[in-house]
């Protein structure tokens, strides 16, 4: 029988106010932080309910200041006390910003990503309706959309620097020739002066800043001179038979020749895009530069007229680079397979061997001879079980022969292990973190080590005599590149600053490439503190550098706290406007990564509850790289095939979950969802964007597939990650090609 | 009293058995379940939201639109057809979700996301809303506080909305504009009914 009208309407007042109120007080009793517990109070207030039949009982007064009673402390004391605990254990902290971040996607015609690099080339998609052409508009560029199909547009922008005026900037959509207005974080980038190439005979030094597009030219007098270098510069020689300073570029297909007196262009040489780093051979006649477009190779260029001599293959996309003892000896570093690679020209032919490093080098180079090479790891083992311990860091410094790659001297720095971790909380710090430069001359080694704010001295042995440098943190901070400037004099860069300090027996000159703080937008100032927390060591001598080398990938896998499951490091470029964050997407603001930093990494010795605002700034300024086999205009051939590629990704279904223009939905899955053979069916995955997914292989949440062909077909065997068992060989390819030039 | 006509609610349920069979005969075929398992899913959802939405809309609408209750059992009826919409489409939703991403531990693993927790929970307090809202079943039950127990929807469209905004397929804009419209519009009933109503509704309630 429905209800009498009277009790529907006098009954359910009174147990409603019983039922919220009593939950309200028995949620603050219990301290509820999840919803099933507030719900266990719901139901013990609805047992109340129950046994009190309120509103037969007493006069109306009375209920009313009854049910104001037990109405009004229990919430409040559950909202003063428990609600923030539960908005974090529900994961609804930060959900505006998840939410924001896909209000911006809906918004058609949607644009991403949503950060504006200045003087940094960059792709935007742009999803419309249905529309043909598309022309985006962003302060004085206009570019014409590249249409992969179904109103998605590819732009490639080539902006030059501009004067900092705000944080935002409006592009302009122009799709059939209707405007549409969007807003954009800009990121004005803040020199970055990094590694040196230097000759220590005569006393000088040049150092970069990629992010400024220029160079700067130092000397043991203390002198020191600022020159442009062209477009992204990602390495530098100088050529002392010339009086040259040789740039390579990281977006162009020319290296520059400037003058080492007039610090001028004098030349160009086109050699081809997907430049990298540069070596010198110790007879200074030969030259090798890394290129590493889709396919990995060492071009050997002849140091007098930059002609190329010769090109090499390489197995792996190369990093690091130096001669062996002769020009016909190169070693090379790669952070995509640990290894170190040993080439050598035998009869006209290059054969070579490796060794299994374990972890990325972070740094590589050789002392004059060309006899070792000095190499730092976050972790050295060629064992990889080894290197499986839970939450295993550890810094190592190694000396290399280059004849036959055996370790000569080997220097473990010291990291507090996460057993000793709890004990190590209250004493003082003994750590030392992420080595990132090292210089060799005349027999003594110099390491820097931003993690702690130090350099160090040794022999070139690796040994005593031991000398540490430790900066206050109101000196130089995070120092990164170390060079010799003759015996006695060297000098450090600080990029976190934008600073060049070189030290004299007499005491530091220091050089600083940006304005005063005073003159910075607010956002800068803490992009840059993020920086320094970035590089930060933890109490237990890991910091956010020691896994995503400069916010890169160390291509590793990592033991974090489940050895059955293996996690590979993801990279955090690209990342800002993509929440939630982290592998299973438990964060849905990048601040909130300081719990695990403050918790599971043993916190900083200095308090600073600014430093998750300050790292999230800073992360949110780091751009995706731009994939360099696609800059500049496509031949019809390829835009075909990456339109053929678009429609087989929507057949796949892959824009169920991977939706353009951010090619994620912005959430997480249940992994098993997805790969029933998962061996632990409580993980959840978040679902990254596949921009970018050209550089990020190894693929899947433990790195278990090495490319994305494998991805697709022998790893998705339920064919829950898309529905690629309905497609074709041909298509499967096409698909991969076009997932390789997002 | 207001009492339903048997033959709707006989219909009603009649209909839904024939839906949830042909649902269930679609998921069967192994290559129709595998191309549409996604789309079935987020479009049971979306038809369980829109339908919800409906249901609390329902009242305030009336209320607005209405000076007096007119034809009050044809309103009930749709209410109720709206909810039973909502709650079985709801039922069927929450079924696939659990078999689609769940396949290892249903009864456990949902529960360890807020976003599945959230629908979840919201799916437990439809059932007993969608059981009690066949007269015929309530009198066999003998239900004494059915208009209490059917104040659960209020806590049922919490859930709901947050499920709807954790949810990583769903429209974030589209639901805040629910919620909104939801909350505006009953907020708008509530004050014309009082407007209209106060002096003798009040006087009738005997409250």
């Amino acid at each position: 029988m429905p209800p009498q009208p009277q009790k529907v309407i006098t009954q359910p007042l009174s147990g409603l106010i019983v039922l919220i109120g009593g939950s309200g007080l028995l949620a603050w009793v219990s301290q509820s932080h999840s919803l099933l517990s507030l719900l266990a109070c719901g139901l013990g207030a609805w047992g109340a309910l129950q046994a009190l039949p309120l509103s037969r009982v007493y006069p109306r007064e009375v209920r009313t200041f009854l049910h104001a009673i037990i109405l009004l402390p229990g919430w409040t004391l559950w909202l003063i006390f428990h609600s923030a605990p539960f908005l974090e254990e529900e994961q609804w902290s930060g959900i505006s910003y998840n939410i924001a971040d896909r209000m911006r996607l809906e918004e058609i015609p949607a644009i991403f990503p949503h950060t504006f690099y200045d003087g940094i080339p960059q792709t935007f998609y742009v999803q419309s309706n249905a529309a043909q052409t598309s022309v985006l508009r962003i302060q004085n560029h206009s570019v014409e959309g590249v249409s992969l199909g179904q109103g998605l547009f590819r732009h490639t922008l080539v902006a030059s620097h501009s004067q900092p005026v705000s944080r935002t900037l409006t592009a302009t959509l122009i799709l059939d020739g209707t405007q549409h207005h969007r807003t954009l974080k800009r990121v004005i980038p803040l020199a970055h002066p990094r590694w040196f190439c230097s000759d220590p005979q005569r006393g000088i030094a040049v150092t970069l800043s990629e992010e400024t597009d220029e160079g700067v030219l130092i000397s043991s007098t203390g002198s020191h001179f600022r020159f442009s270098t062209g477009e992204s510069p990602s390495d530098c020689l100088i050529l002392p038979e010339s009086n040259q300073i040789l740039i390579s570029h990281r977006h162009s297909p020319f290296l520059w020749l400037i003058d080492l007196k007039t610090r001028e262009l004098k030349r160009k040489v086109r050699v081809g895009l997907g430049q990298h780093r540069l070596a010198l051979s110790p007879s200074r006649d030969k030259i090798a530069l890394i290129r590493n477009t889709d396919t990995w190779k060492i071009d050997l260029l002849a140091s007098s007229k930059l002609t190329r001599l010769t090109t090499i293959s390489s197995p792996a996309p190369a990093d690091w680079i130096v001669f062996g003892q002769s020009s016909s000896v190169i070693l090379f570093s790669s952070k995509q397979n640990q290894r170190l690679y040993r080439f050598e020209e035998q009869e006209k032919n290059w054969e070579h061997t490796s060794i299994l490093l374990g972890r990325p080098a972070t740094v590589m180079t050789s002392d004059s001879l060309g006899k070792t090479v000095y190499l730092a790891t976050t972790g050295f083992s060629q064992n990889i079980n080894a290197l499986n311990e839970n939450h295993f860091i550890e810094d190592q410094i190694l000396g290399i022969d280059t004849t036959n790659l055996t370790v000569k001297h080997h220097l473990k720095l010291p990291v507090a292990s996460r057993d000793k971790l709890k004990a190590a909380l209250h004493e003082p710090a003994i750590y030392a973190g992420s080595p990132l430069g090292i210089a060799v001359y005349d027999k003594r080694v110099l390491i820097t080590l931003p993690g702690t704010n130090e350099v160090w001295s040794l022999s070139d042995s690796l040994g005593p005599p031991f000398k540490r440098l430790a900066f206050d943190q109101d000196h130089l901070r995070q120092p990164v590149g170390v060079t010799w400037l003759g015996s006695s004099t060297w000098a450090i860069t600080s990029p976190s600053e934008g600073t060049i300090e070189i030290h004299y027996p007499g005491g530091p000159t220091r050089v600083a490439l940006t304005k005063p703080t005073a003159s910075l937008l607010d956002i800068q100032i803490k992009q840059r503190l993020g920086e320094q927390v970035f590089y930060e060591s933890t109490r237990s001598g890991r910091s956010c550098q020691s896994c995503h080398l400069h916010g890169d990938s160390d291509y590793s896998t990592h033991n974090i706290g489940d050895v059955k499951i293996l996690p590979s490091t993801l990279s955090i470029l690209g990342l800002a406007g993509t929440s939630p964050y982290l592998r299973q997407g438990s964060y849905k603001q990048i601040h909130h990564l300081m719990d695990l930093l403050n918790y599971t990494f043993g916190g900083f010795d200095i308090e600073d509850p600014q430093r998750g605002e300050h790292l999230e700034a800073f992360v949110e300024s780091r751009p995706l790289p731009i994939n360099p086999n696609h800059l500049g205009a496509l031949s019809a051939h390829h835009q075909n095939q990456i339109q053929d590629g678009y429609k087989v990704f929507l057949k796949a279904q892959c824009n169920l979950c991977h939706p353009p223009p951010a090619f994620t939905h912005l959430g997480k899955l249940p992994v098993t969802s997805l790969f029933p053979e998962f061996s632990n069916p409580t993980y959840f995955m978040d679902t990254p964007s596949l921009l970018g997914i050209w550089r990020s292989a190894p693929y899947l949440y433990d790195g278990r597939s090495a490319d994305l062909k494998s991805l697709l077909t022998k790893h998705n065997g339920a064919n829950r990650h898309g529905d690629t068992q309905s497609l074709t060989d041909s298509e499967i390819d096409t698909l991969a090609y076009f997932l390789e030039t997002l | 009293m207001i009492r339903a006509p048997r033959t709707t609610t006989y219909k009603l349920l009649i209909a839904w058995v024939l839906l949830v069979t042909m649902l269930v005969a679609l998921c069967a075929n192994e290559k129709f379940w595998m191309h549409n398992q996604l789309k079935l899913i987020r479009g049971t959802g979306l038809l369980a939201l829109l339908f919800f939405l409906l249901t609390l809309l329902h009242s305030p609408i009336r209320q607005i639109l209405r000076k007096r209750p007119t034809k009050r059992q044809f309103q009930l009826n749709l209410r109720r057809s709206l909810g039973l919409v909502s709650a079985t489409a709801a039922l069927v939703h929450s079924a696939l979700a659990l078999l689609w991403y769940y396949p290892a531990e249903p009864w456990f693993v949902p529960l360890l996301d807020s976003f599945s927790r959230f629908g979840i929970v919201a799916m437990l307090t439809l059932v007993p809303l969608w059981i009690t809202s066949f007269p015929t079943l309530n009198r066999g039950l003998r239900l004494r506080h059915w208009a209490a127990l059917h104040s659960l929807i209020y806590l049922s469209a919490i859930l709901i909305a947050g499920h709807a905004l954790l949810a990583p397929f769903g429209s974030a804009k589209w639901t805040l504009l629910g919620i909104g419209l939801v909350v505006g519009i009953r907020i708008l009933g509530h004050i014309v009914t009082r407007t209209r109503f106060k002096p003798t509704f009040a006087k009738n309630r005997g409250d």
